[in-house]
C-alpha cells in the first residue's frame, strides 16, 4: 500500500481547484503592493512617541523589505490563507458529497487525514515561503541589494541577513503549524467550508486581542499568538532569542493537541454528509 | 496526471543547489571590502592663551579609495582616550573610511609622539588644536565642503577624546556632529563629586584620578605644570582650591554645554565609576535644552570592566548610523530613541523617548530599626551611628578601578562589594513579591548629625539575595560632602547613583550609608555620625515594566513532551496493530462466507432516536436484494453502517466475512452509490474517475475504466467539468464510479432516483448484468415495481426494524388475494358469500376480489363452474406493493386504508397491519 500515490493524487485534486492559487496569488501580489506604496512615497516617518520599527527600515534594502514584509504579513494575510488550506479540504468534500465516497475506499480513516493534512500543510508552506521570495526580489528591485539595518542602528551584511530572514521564515512557518492544527481540527467537526477556516482566523484574532491587553498579565504568554513575533530579536546583537525557543515549544504543543484532538474525533465521527 | 518520484526528486535537488548557490553568493558578495589608503604626517599648530605656542601633532589621514577632489566625502576627526596615542583608534578608523569617510586620527598634545604637554582638554590648548586640525582638513582634496575653510567634519572620541570632542563642538561651530563617549560633563562632578550639593567640591575621587596623573608615562613631566599642580593639589587634600576649581571648570562642557548645536549621540557606560551615567544625563539634558538633535545610550561596561562584544558592536553601529545621518545628510538612516539602556541581565536593550523614560515609581519609607517598609506605614525615628575611624582606613570596598582583569567584561555588577561593620548603617526592605526593574536615579532623604563638620559619607543601593549574598549594581554609589551636620543636624535629598537593574523577586532592597570608600580620599577626621529618617520622607525608586522573561515551568514542559510522545506512540502502535491485524484478517478468509451478514445491527444517534433496532439479513452471493422501506425506515442509516460510514451501537456487519471497519480492506470489493453522486464540480467525469480509483491506491489496470466509461454512457461528455451536468449524468457516472474495478458487492441506494424511464431501464439492465457476472447487489428504493422487476429477494424495513424478508416470488406468491373475472358478477357474489373457507369478497374494477381463507383456487374454480358461473378469469395480482403495504405499519394521520393480506406470509414476524376497513384500495395505496 503505498502512501506516495495517495498523497500526489491529493496534491493534484487541491492544485485543480481555482481557490488554490487564488490564495497564493494574495500572498504574491501583497508584497508587491506594499513595494509600489513604499517605493512611491517614501520610507515612512517614525511616529513620535512610538519607538523604531522594522517598517522604519524597510526601504533601506531588499532584505530589510523582505523581513518587514514577513512581519506584515504574518499577523492577519498568511493566517487567513493557512487556515484556508488547512480547513478547506475536508469541508469542501462533504459539501460536495464525495468526503462520503472517498471513506468508502478502503483507506483508513487517518491515512485519508494524513494525506489531507500532508498536501494542506506542504501549499500553506509554499505560502509561507512565498513571501520573504517574491518580497526579496522585488524589494531588491525598488531598494537595491545589501545587507540589513535593524531599527537601533546595528548593521548586518548581506550573508548574515539572509541567513536571518531564513530563520525567520522557518519560525513563521512553524507558527502557522498552530493554525493549520486549529484548522485542520475545526473541519473534522464541521461540513460548512467557511466554518473552519473562519473559525480557526477568529481563534487567531481573538488572541491576537487579548495579547495586547496587558492588564491580563501572565495569562498572555499561554495565548497562541504571544510569541509570534519574537523572531524580530535575531536582528539585535544582544537580542533575547530565548523568547523564541519558548515560542517554538509552544507552537508544538499547540500543534500536538489540536491534531489529536482532529484524529481522535475524525476516527469516531459518522459521516452524514 | 501522476507526479513521477524521479521527477519531483530532481526538482528537490534542483531547489537545494539554488539555495546553497544564493547562499554562497551572498556570503561573498558581502564581504568585499573597499580600499583604504593611509597618509602619516606631522600637523604643526599654534596654541596657548596667547596663540603663541606651537605643537607639533602625530597623526594619520585615512582616506578611502576613489575619494578624490572630484568626489568629495565628509571627514571625522578621532581623538583618543587618556594614556593613548592615534594608533588606539586605527581599528574604528578604517571601519569608517571603509564606509566612505576620511578620517583623521591624532596624538593629543602631550601624548603619543605629539609634543606639548597635556592641557586636559583645555579651550585654551587642545580645543585651539582640533580647530586648526578642522581648518587643515578644509584644505585636504577629497573633504567635502560646506563653506570656505569650513569641511563637513564630525568628532568623536572616548572618554579623554570625548571632553575634546563635546569642548571643541561648543567652541567651534563648523563641527556638524558629534558621537562622544564615556567622557564627563563636569570634572568638578566627575572628580569631586558631591551629590548633596552638585558643583560644591565634594569628595575626591582618588583612585581614579591618581591612575590618571600617573599614567602618562613620565610623571608630571608630559603635563602642563598647573595641571600637575592640581593633581597633586587634589591627591593631598582631597579637595580643590580656587584655581583647581577654575581649571577643572574650565576643561568641563558643563559651562558652555548651551553652545553645543551639533548633533550629538552621547554613549556611556552604566557601569563606569570614574564618568558616571550623570554625566552623560547632564550632557544630555543641557544639550536638549538647545534644541540641538541629541540622542543617549548606556552600555553595559564602562572604563572599569570595559565593554561586551555586542556592545562595542553596538558602538561602532551607532556610530556610523549617527554620522550616517549627519555628515551623508542619508535621510533614510533612521535615528535611535532618545534614551537606549542596554540589559545584558534581561537580554536586550531598552528605549525610551525621554529621559528619565516614562515610567512608575516605587517608594519606600526609612524606618529607625534599619528597614525599608511601605510609605504609609509608621517609621520611628530612631538614630543610628555609624562611624569615620580616624585616617578613614579600614574603608568599605564598592569597586576597585583601573585593576583590569578583576572584574570581568559584562559582569557589570560588582559581587565583591563590601562594608566595614559599624562604619555603615543599613534600611533593608522585605523580600520583594515581584521583580522590580530600576531605571533611572533613585532618590532619597534623610537627616544627619555628626560630631564633625562638613562629613563625608556615601549612599548606595544593594541587591539583597534570600542568601545574605550583597550585589552593588553596576558598582554606582554616591559620595557626599555635608555641611551643616552638628546640632541638630541637616536634612538633606540625596540623588543616588543612577543604575539600570532588575531585582528579582524573593531579593531586598537595601539601603546603605557608609563613611568610608577605597575609592574615595579618605576623611582623616574622626567622628560619628547619625542617621535619622525624616517622617514624611521616602526612598523613590523610578520603575520601568518588568521585560517579557517568562519561563514556561519546566514541569509543564516535561508533562507536555511526555504528552506528546505518548500520543505519538500510541497512534503509531495502534496503526502498526490494526495494520497487521488486518492483513491477517484479510489473508485468513472464511470460505464460503456470504457476501452480507449482519446480526443484530442496531444504531442509536445521539439524540435518542433509534434508527436501526437489532436488524438482521444475510445476502447470499449472487443475489439481488432490495432493500425496502418507507422514509425514515433506516435503509440508508444501515447501508452506511455496511461500508463503514456510521458506526453502529450494536451489532455487528460483516463484508465477505470480515468484521467492517473504516478503511477495511475488504471494501476494495465493494462499490458504493449512497444517497446521490458526490462528485467535486471542478473535475471533469474522467478525471473524478481516476482520482476516486486512485484514492483507494490501487494500480489503475485493475479499475476497468472501460467498462465503468461504458455504463455511464456518458459519451464525449466525460471530457466536460462535472458541473455541467445534469442531475441524471452525475447520477450514471456516480453509478459507473460504484462499479470502477468490478466489485464482488455492489450497494446502491436509490439508484434510479432521477433518471428519466428509459434510463431506470437501462440501468435495470446493468445490474441484471453484473449480477449475472457473479456480482452481488444490494439495492434499496421505494420505487416498488422497479424492486419488483429487478431483485430476487427482498428485505422490508419499517420504523427501523426489519418486517419481512424472502424471496420476491415467494413474498408475493403468499397473498391470498384472487382476481376473478366472471361474465355474471352478481350471482358470483352471492354464490361466493355463503360459500365456507373465503374470507372477504368485494368488488373491483370490472372484477370481484377474493380474499382466500382455507379454499385454494382450483377449488374456488370448481365452486364457481359448479354454480353455473362463467369464468373468464382468476389472476393472482402479484403486486409487491399491496404486501408492502399490508407489511409496514400505517404512518402517522388518516390512515389510507389498506387490507391486509389475509394469513401470515412465511418467515417471519406476523405484519403489525391496521385492521381491515370497507374502502377499497387501487393498487397504488391512495386513499379514493
Amino acid at each position: 500500500m503505498g502512501a506516495d500515490p495517495v498523497i500526489s493524487v491529493e496534491l493534484v485534486r487541491q492544485a485543480r481547484r481555482k481557490r488554490t492559487w487564488l490564495a497564493l496569488l494574495a500572498v504574491v501580489i501583497v508584497p508587491i503592493i506594499i513595494v509600489t506604496a513604499l517605493a512611491i512615497n517614501g520610507p515612512p516617518r517614525p511616529e513620535p512617541g512610538e519607538g523604531p520599527f522594522l517598517l522604519d527600515v524597510a526601504t533601506r534594502s531588499g532584505i530589510n523589505f523582505a523581513l518587514f514584509a514577513l512581519v506584515a504579513t504574518s499577523q492577519f494575510l498568511l493566517v487567513v490563507v493557512v487556515a484556508l488550506f488547512a480547513g478547506d479540504s475536508l469541508p469542501s468534500e462533504a459539501s460536495w458529497g464525495s468526503l462520503r465516497y472517498l471513506l468508502t475506499r478502503p483507506v483508513a480513516r487517518s491515512r485519508l487525514l494524513t494525506t489531507k493534512l500532508s498536501v494542506a500543510s506542504m501549499y500553506a508552506l509554499a505560502a509561507v515561503a512565498l513571501v520573504p521570495v517574491v518580497s526579496v526580489i522585488v524589494g531588491t528591485m525598488a531598494f537595491g541589494w545589501s545587507g540589513t539595518v535593524t531599527p537601533l542602528g546595528s548593521q548586518l551584511d548581506t550573508g548574515s541577513s539572509l541567513a536571518r530572514l531564513l530563520a525567520a521564515t522557518v519560525y513563521v512557518a512553524w507558527d502557522m503549524a498552530t493554525v493549520v492544527a486549529i484548522a485542520f481540527l475545526l473541519s473534522t467537526t464541521t461540513d460548512a467550508p467557511l466554518g473552519a477556516v473562519g473559525g480557526a482566523v477568529i481563534v487567531i484574532v481573538v488572541s491576537e486581542i487579548l495579547d495586547a491587553i496587558t492588564a491580563l498579565g501572565v495569562v498572555r504568554y499561554a495565548l497562541p499568538t504571544h510569541y509570534w513575533l519574537s523572531w524580530t530579536a535575531m536582528l539585535e546583537p544582544a537580542g533575547n532569542t530565548a523568547e523564541m525557543a519558548r515560542g517554538a515549544l509552544q507552537s508544538a504543543v499547540y500543534t500536538a493537541v489540536a491534531l489529536g484532538v482532529a484524529w481522535w474525533w475524525f476516527g469516531r465521527k459518522d459521516v452524514l454528509s | 496526471m501522476r507526479l513521477p518520484r524521479r521527477a519531483l526528486v530532481l526538482g528537490a535537488v534542483a531547489i537545494v543547489i539554488a539555495l546553497v548557490a544564493l547562499t554562497v553568493w551572498a556570503f561573498a558578495a558581502g564581504g568585499a571590502d573597499r580600499g583604504v589608503s593611509t597618509r602619516q604626517q606631522v600637523i604643526t599648530v599654534t596654541d596657548g592663551p596667547g596663540k603663541d605656542q606651537q605643537v607639533h601633532l602625530d597623526s594619520t589621514l585615512y582616506v578611502p579609495d576613489g575619494v578624490d577632489a572630484q568626489h568629495p566625502a565628509p571627514a571625522v576627526i578621532g581623538s583618543h582616550g587618556w594614556g593613548a596615542n592615534k594608533v588606539a583608534l586605527h581599528d574604528d578608523a578604517l571601519d569608517l573610511a571603509r564606509a566612505g569617510y576620511v578620517v583623521l586620527l591624532y596624538s593629543a598634545r602631550g601624548f603619543g609622539d605629539s609634543t606639548g604637554q597635556v592641557a586636559l582638554d583645555s579651550p585654551d590648548y587642545e580645543v585651539l588644536d582640533v580647530k586648526q586640525l578642522i581648518t587643515w582638513l578644509a584644505g585636504q582634496p577629497g573633504v567635502l565642503l560646506d563653506g570656505p575653510d569650513d569641511p563637513r567634519v564630525g568628532l568623536a572620541g572616548p572618554s579623554y577624546g570625548g571632553g575634546i570632542t563635546l569642548l571643541t563642538a561648543a567652541y567651534d561651530r563648523r563641527v556638524d556632529a558629534i558621537v562622544p563617549s564615556i567622557t564627563w560633563n563636569s570634572l568638578v562632578t566627575s572628580l569631586l563629586p558631591n551629590t548633596a550639593a552638585p558643583g560644591v567640591p565634594g569628595v575626591y575621587k582618588q583612585q581614579w584620578a591618581g591612575i590618571f596623573s600617573i599614567g602618562v608615562g613620565g610623571g608630571c613631566a608630559r603635563l602642563l605644570p598647573t595641571v600637575c599642580q592640581a593633581f597633586q593639589n587634589m591627591g593631598t587634600d582631597g579637595t580643590a582650591d580656587p584655581q583647581t576649581m577654575a581649571l577643572l571648570t574650565r576643561s568641563s562642557p558643563a559651562s558652555v554645554i548651551s553652545q553645543i548645536h551639533a548633533p550629538t549621540l552621547l554613549m556611556q557606560g552604566a557601569g563606569d565609576t570614574l564618568f558616571p551615567v550623570s554625566e552623560a544625563v547632564a550632557s544630555y539634558l543641557g544639550i536638549l535644552a538647545t534644541g540641538t538633535p541629541v540622542r543617549m545610550v548606556w552600555l553595559a561596561g564602562g572604563h572599569d570592566t570595559g565593554f561586551t562584544d555586542a556592545d562595542q558592536t553596538r558602538q561602532k553601529d551607532m556610530t556610523r548610523a549617527w554620522f550616517d545621518h549627519w555628515l551623508k545628510r542619508d535621510s533614510g538612516v533612521v535615528l535611535p530613541p532618545a534614551f537606549t539602556y542596554a540589559r545584558p541581565d534581561v537580554g536586550g536593550v531598552g528605549t525610551a523617548d525621554q529621559y528619565p523614560p516614562p515610567g512608575g515609581t516605587t517608594s519606600y519609607a526609612l524606618s529607625g530599626a534599619g528597614q525599608l517598609v511601605g510609605p504609609k506605614q509608621p517609621v520611628t525615628a530612631t538614630a543610628q551611628p555609624m562611624l569615620n575611624p580616624p585616617g578613614g582606613r579600614p574603608a568599605s570596598v564598592s569597586s576597585l578601578p583601573g585593576i583590569p582583569g578583576l572584574v570581568q567584561v559584562g559582569q557589570f555588577i560588582g559581587n565583591f562589594a563590601f562594608d566595614v561593620p559599624g562604619e555603615f548603617v543599613a534600611f533593608q526592605s522585605a523580600p520583594l513579591g515581584g521583580d522590580l526593574n530600576v531605571v533611572g536615579t533613585p532618590s532619597v532623604a534623610v537627616r544627619i548629625v555628626a560630631t564633625a563638620d562638613p562629613v563625608t559619607l556615601f549612599a548606595k543601593l544593594y541587591d539583597a539575595a534570600p542568601d545574605g549574598k550583597l550585589t552593588l549594581p553596576q558598582q554606582q554609589i554616591a559620595p557626599l560632602r555635608l555641611a551643616g551636620t552638628s546640632g541638630a543636624g541637616t536634612v538633606i535629598q540625596i540623588p543616588l547613583a543612577g543604575i539600570s537593574h532588575l531585582f528579582p523577586a524573593g531579593h531586598s532592597l537595601r539601603l546603605v550609608f557608609a563613611t568610608t570608600d577605597m575609592a574615595y580620599f579618605a576623611d582623616r577626621q574622626p567622628a560619628t555620625l547619625f542617621v535619622s529618617p525624616v517622617q514624611g520622607a521616602t526612598l523613590g525608586l523610578p520603575t520601568q515594566p518588568v521585560p517579557d522573561t517568562s519561563q514556561l515551568p519546566i514541569v509543564l514542559i516535561v508533562v507536555a513532551v511526555v504528552l506528546v510522545a505518548a500520543g505519538a506512540a500510541l497512534l503509531i502502535v495502534r496503526t502498526v496493530r490494526r495494520r497487521r491485524g488486518l492483513a491477517q484478517q484479510m489473508a485468513v478468509e472464511p470460505p464460503g462466507a456470504p457476501p452480507v451478514d449482519i446480526v443484530g445491527l442496531s444504531k442509536r444517534f445521539r439524540g435518542g432516536v433509534l434508527a436501526v433496532d437489532d436488524v438482521s439479513f444475510r445476502v447470499a452471493p449472487g443475489q439481488i436484494v432490495g432493500l425496502l422501506g418507507p422514509n425514515g425506515a433506516g435503509k440508508t442509516t444501515t447501508l452506511r453502517m455496511l461500508l463503514g460510514l456510521v458506526h453502529p451501537t450494536g451489532g455487528q456487519v460483516r463484508l465477505f466475512g470480515h468484521r467492517v471497519r473504516p478503511g477495511h480492506p475488504v471494501l476494495h470489493r465493494v462499490g458504493a452509490f449512497v444517497e446521490g453522486p458526490g462528485i467535486p464540480p471542478y473535475l471533469t467525469g474522467l478525471e473524478s474517475l481516476r482520482e476516486y480509483w486512485r484514492y483507494g491506491g490501487d494500480p489503475d489496470s485493475a479499475a476497468h475504466f472501460d467498462h465503468a466509461l461504458r455504463i455511464a454512457g456518458l459519451g464525449d461528455a466525460v471530457h466536460r467539468r462535472v458541473r455541467t451536468y445534469s442531475h441524471g449524468m452525475r447520477q450514471r457516472l456516480a453509478l459507473a464510479q460504484a462499479m470502477l474495478g468490478r466489485p464482488g458487492l455492489l450497494v446502491l441506494d436509490e439508484p434510479t432516483n432521477g433518471l428519466d424511464p428509459p434510463q431506470i431501464r437501462e440501468m435495470r439492465e446493468v445490474i441484471r448484468g453484473v449480477a449475472a457476472a457473479g456480482t452481488t447487489v444490494l439495492l434499496s428504493s421505494h420505487l416498488l415495481g422497479e424492486v419488483e422487476e429487478v431483485c430476487t429477494h427482498v428485505v422490508v424495513m419499517d420504523r427501523g426494524r426489519l418486517v419481512a424478508q424472502g424471496r420476491v416470488a415467494d413474498l408475493v406468491a403468499s397473498t391470498r388475494t384472487v382476481h376473478l373475472q366472471v361474465d355474471d358478477p352478481a350471482s358470483a357474489l352471492l354464490m361466493l358469500t355463503g360459500l365456507r373457507g373465503i374470507g372477504d369478497i368485494r368488488e373491483g374494477e370490472g372484477d370481484l376480489v377474493v380474499e382466500l381463507d382455507s379454499l385454494d383456487r382450483p377449488e374456488l374454480v370448481r365452486a364457481l363452474v359448479a354454480a353455473g358461473i362463467g369464468v373468464e378469469g382468476v389472476s393472482v395480482r402479484r403486486r409487491l406493493e399491496e404486501v408492502f403495504l399490508g407489511l409496514v405499519a400505517a404512518p402517522a394521520g388518516p390512515p389510507p386504508s389498506v387490507p391486509p393480506p389475509a394469513g401470515p406470509p412465511p418467515s417471519v414476524p406476523p405484519p403489525a397491519g391496521p385492521p381491515p376497513s370497507e374502502h377499497p384500495t387501487d393498487p397504488w395505496g391512495r386513499i379514493p
